[in-house]
C-alpha cells in the first residue's frame, strides 16, 4: 500500500467518522437523558434525507441552506414522537419500549415507500463532484461540508450542554432521575426537549447526508446499527464518546478496507464493538468519566 | 394472494398420492385454455422487481390472447396463474409443487432470483413440467443436465466475453485500453460477476491491474476511487447496484478520472444513476435488452408496453419475462397441446426469428440441448442523461459517443 492511499484511506476514515459522529449525536443524547433506545433513528434520518431532497428539488433550496428547514420539522417530530408513543411507553418495560421503537422504524419506512416509491433519488449539482486537494490525497466537497457541519454541531451542542441551564438540567436528569424530580425539575418536559433534540439533530443530517448519498425509504437502516456501535463504543449518553467512537469506526473501516477487503472491513465496527466491551464496557469515555456529557 | 391451508395441503398430498395419473391428465384436458404458472415475488425484498415482471408476463398473455390465442389449440387462450413466492426459497418450491399438481398448470415460469429460481427448477423437472427460467444468471441452472427446464436469460459467465468483445471493438476504433481494473460490490451478485471477470480478461489480452471490492451502502468511495485512479487502468469494470453506482461515479469525477467505465446488468442501467449528470455521462453499461434496441419486435413491445402501463419504460429483465411467456406459447401453439411433455418437446425445436418473441439482441430465439437459448448482451452508454444501446453495430440506435465531450 503506497502512502498516498493510506493518507487518502485516513483521511475518508475521518470524514467518514465525522458523518456518523452528525448522525450518533441524537441517539446518545436520548440515551442518556432518558434511557430510552430509539430504533427509528435512522428512520428519522431518512425523513430528514427527504426533506432536503424536496426542498432541493421543488423549492430550488441549496441542502445547506435546507438545514435551517428541516431541523425544526425534525424537532417538531421529535417531541411529537415523545408525546405520542414515547411518553406512554415509558411506562412500561425495556423489552416493550424496544418493541415500540423497533416496529415505528418499519412503519416509518413502510410508509416512505408508499410516499415516495423505492427508487433513488439524487441532488446533483456542481459541487457534487467538487473537491479539495490536500497535498496528494482529495475530500470531497459534500463529504467536506458534512464533515464541517459535524463539527459545529457537536461543539454547539457541547456548548449547550456545559453554560446553559437547560444543559445543566438534562445533565441533572441524566445522572439521577429521581434526584433530579425531588429539586423540583419537570422531569417529563425534559425528556420531550432531549426526544426533540436528539430527533432535531437529524435536521442537520438529513439534507447534508442526501447531498453526499442517494435517498430511498431504506437507507435509514444502513447507519443505524453503526450509530450504535459508535455509541457503545463511545459509552452511552456521552458526546465525547460519540466523537472518539465515531472516528474510531470511521478510520477502522476504512484503513481496514485498504488492508484487507470491503467484507472484512464491514465487520470492523462489530469487532471494535465485542473488544471494548470486553476490555472497558463502560465505553471509551463513559459519562461518569471525565468527560461528562 | 393464492394461499393454501394446511388442510388443503394434506387433502392434495391424500389425493395425489392415491391417485398420481390423475394430475398429468388434468394438465391435457382444459378445454380452451393453456395455463401457465407464473412464480413471482410480490411482498418481501424483491416486492418492486416481482412486480415489474408480473407487468411482462400479463402483457404477453394480453397480447397473445388479443390476437385470436393459440391457433394450434383451435385458439386457446393463455391463462396465467400467478402466484406470490413472497422472495424466499422455499416459499418458491412449495408454491411451485401447489401449481403443478393442484392447478395443473401446463409450464411454469419465473422466479426472479437464482436463488428461488433453483428450487422451483428442481421440482418443475421432478414433475415432468417445462419450467421458463426468465432472468436468474446463474450458470448452473442449466447445466445441470435438467430436461424440463429452459432459460431466456444470459448466463453468468458469458458477460466477461461480450464486455472483452466490445472492448475489442472499442481498441479498433482507436481507443487505447491496455489494462483494466474492477470495482465489485462484495454480495454473491458482484463476486459472481466478479469470478466471470478476473477470469476473463487476462486471457483477452486484458490484464487487472486493479481489484477492489466495497460494500453496499458505503458513504464514500473517494479510497476505492484513488486506487483505481493510480494503478493507470484505462478501463474500470464495476458490478454495483444504482445506489453504491452513483457515489462511485461521483467519487471517480471529483478526482477527474474518466476512464472507460462499463457498469453491469439491470442493476446499473437504471434512469437513477442517468440521472446523476455529469459522472455518469459517457460511462458504459452491459445489459440484456434495452428499450431503445433497434428490432422491430422490440420496438413493437415498447410501445404495447406503454399503452397498457402508461409513462412506463420496460427494463431488461420484463423483456426476457415477455420472451419467456411467449416462449411457452409458442411451443405449445406447436405441439398443437397443453400436455407437460409435448411442450417440452415442442420448446426443444422452437426456433423464434421474429414476431413478438424476438425481441431479445439475439438473432434467434432457440433453446439448445441443455435448454440455454443463445442469449447475448448489448452494450448502452449515457449519452445526454438517458442511456443509448451503442453496441452490437446490428442492433444499436447509435455509435458509442467518445469518452469526453
Amino acid at each position: 500500500m503506497s502512502a498516498t492511499i493510506f493518507l487518502q484511506a485516513l483521511l475518508s476514515g475521518l470524514t467518514n467518522g465525522a458523518i456518523y459522529a452528525l448522525i450518533a449525536v441524537g441517539l446518545t443524547l436520548v440515551f442518556g437523558v432518558m434511557r430510552v433506545v430509539n430504533f427509528a433513528h435512522g428512520e428519522f434520518l431518512m425523513l430528514a434525507m427527504y426533506g432536503g431532497y424536496l426542498a432541493w428539488a421543488h423549492l430550488g433550496v441549496d441542502p445547506v441552506i435546507a438545514v435551517a428547514l428541516v431541523v425544526p420539522v425534525l424537532l417538531a417530530l421529535g417531541v411529537g414522537l415523545f408525546e405520542s408513543l414515547i411518553r406512554p411507553a415509558m411506562k412500561v418495560p425495556e423489552i416493550n419500549q424496544m418493541a415500540v421503537t423497533l416496529g415505528l422504524s418499519l412503519l416509518l419506512q413502510y410508509l416512505a415507500l408508499m410516499a415516495f416509491k423505492a427508487d433513488n433519488l439524487l441532488i446533483v449539482q456542481d459541487r457534487s463532484t467538487a473537491s479539495v486537494w490536500i497535498g496528494p490525497v482529495l475530500l470531497q466537497m459534500p463529504h467536506a461540508i458534512a464533515a464541517g457541519a459535524a463539527a459545529v454541531l457537536l461543539l454547539g451542542l457541547y456548548l449547550i450542554m456545559r453554560k446553559t441551564d437547560f444543559g445543566l438540567i438534562m445533565r441533572a436528569v441524566s445522572q439521577s432521575h429521581d434526584g433530579a424530580a425531588l429539586s423540583g425539575i419537570d422531569i417529563g418536559r425534559t425528556y420531550r426537549w432531549a426526544m426533540g433534540i436528539g430527533v432535531g439533530t437529524l435536521g442537520v443530517a438529513g439534507p447534508l447526508m442526501a447531498s453526499v448519498l442517494y435517498v430511498n425509504p431504506h437507507i435509514g437502516t444502513l447507519f443505524t446499527l453503526k450509530a450504535f456501535v459508535i455509541v457503545i463504543v463511545g459509552g452511552m449518553g456521552s458526546f465525547g464518546g460519540v466523537l472518539l467512537g465515531a472516528l474510531l469506526v470511521g478510520v477502522a473501516e476504512s484503513v481496514a478496507g485498504v488492508l484487507t477487503t470491503a467484507s472484512v472491513a464491514a465487520a470492523v465496527p462489530f469487532a471494535l464493538l465485542i473488544l471494548v466491551m470486553l476490555v472497558r464496557p463502560e465505553g471509551l469515555l463513559p459519562v461518569g468519566g471525565g468527560a461528562r456529557a | 394472494m393464492t394461499g393454501i391451508t394446511r388442510r388443503d395441503a394434506l387433502l392434495l398430498g391424500g389425493a395425489a398420492m392415491a391417485a398420481p395419473g390423475l394430475f398429468s391428465f388434468g394438465a391435457s384436458a382444459q378445454g380452451g385454455t393453456l395455463k401457465i404458472g407464473v412464480l413471482v415475488p410480490l411482498t418481501g425484498t424483491h416486492a418492486s422487481d416481482g412486480a415489474r415482471m408480473l407487468k411482462a408476463h400479463q402483457l404477453a398473455a394480453k397480447m397473445i390472447n388479443d390476437t385470436g390465442g393459440l391457433k394450434g389449440l383451435g385458439g386457446a387462450k393463455v391463462e396465467l396463474v400467478v402466484s406470490d413466492i413472497q422472495s424466499k426459497p422455499e416459499v418458491s418450491r412449495s408454491e411451485a409443487e401447489r401449481l403443478i399438481s393442484r392447478e395443473g398448470v401446463s409450464a411454469l415460469t419465473g422466479a426472479w432470483a437464482s436463488s428461488s429460481t433453483i428450487p422451483a427448477a428442481q421440482v418443475a423437472d421432478r414433475n415432468r413440467t417445462p419450467f421458463m427460467v426468465t432472468s436468474a444468471v446463474t450458470d448452473a441452472i442449466t447445466e445441470q443436465g435438467l430436461k424440463y427446464v429452459f432459460r431466456t436469460a444470459v448466463k453468468a459467465k458469458w458477460f466477461g466475453q461480450y464486455v472483452a468483445d466490445f472492448m475489442d471493438d472499442m481498441k479498433k476504433k482507436g481507443m487505447a485500453i491496455d489494462k483494466v481494473a474492477l470495482a465489485t460490490e462484495d454480495g454473491p451478485a458482484g463476486q459472481s460477476v466478479h469470478a466471470n471477470y478476473a477470469s476473463v480478461m487476462p486471457g483477452r489480452g486484458y490484464p487487472v491491474v486493479a481489484d477492489e471490492t466495497f460494500r453496499t451502502g458505503s458513504p464514500d468511495f473517494s479510497t476505492v476511487a484513488t486506487k483505481l485512479r493510480t494503478s493507470g487502468a484505462d478501463a474500470v469494470l464495476s458490478v454495483a447496484y444504482a445506489d453504491d453506482s452513483t457515489v462511485l461515479l461521483r467519487a471517480l469525477a471529483s478526482q477527474s478520472y474518466r476512464p472507460l467505465y462499463i457498469g453491469f446488468g439491470g442493476a446499473h442501467v437504471n434512469q437513477t444513476v442517468a440521472a446523476s449528470g455529469k459522472p455518469a455521462e459517457r460511462t458504459f453499461g452491459v445489459v440484456e435488452w434495452a428499450p431503445d434496441l433497434r428490432k422491430p419486435a422490440s420496438e413493437a413491445f415498447v410501445k404495447a408496453f406503454a399503452e397498457s402501463y402508461p409513462g412506463e419504460v420496460p427494463l431488461s429483465n420484463q423483456a426476457q419475462a415477455f420472451a419467456a411467456t411467449y416462449a411457452l406459447a409458442l411451443a405449445a401453439d406447436a405441439a398443437a397441446s397443453t400436455d407437460r411433455n409435448k411442450i417440452r418437446d415442442a420448446l426443444r425445436t422452437l426456433r423464434i426469428k421474429d414476431g413478438p418473441a424476438s425481441l431479445l439482441p439475439a438473432p434467434e430465439l432457440y433453446f439448445d440441448e441443455q435448454g440455454q437459448a443463445p442469449a447475448t448482451c448489448v452494450i448502452v452508454q449515457v449519452i445526454d442523461g438517458k442511456f443509448v444501446t451503442v453496441w452490437p453495430d446490428a442492433v444499436a440506435a447509435r455509435p458509442p459517443a467518445p469518452l469526453q465531450g
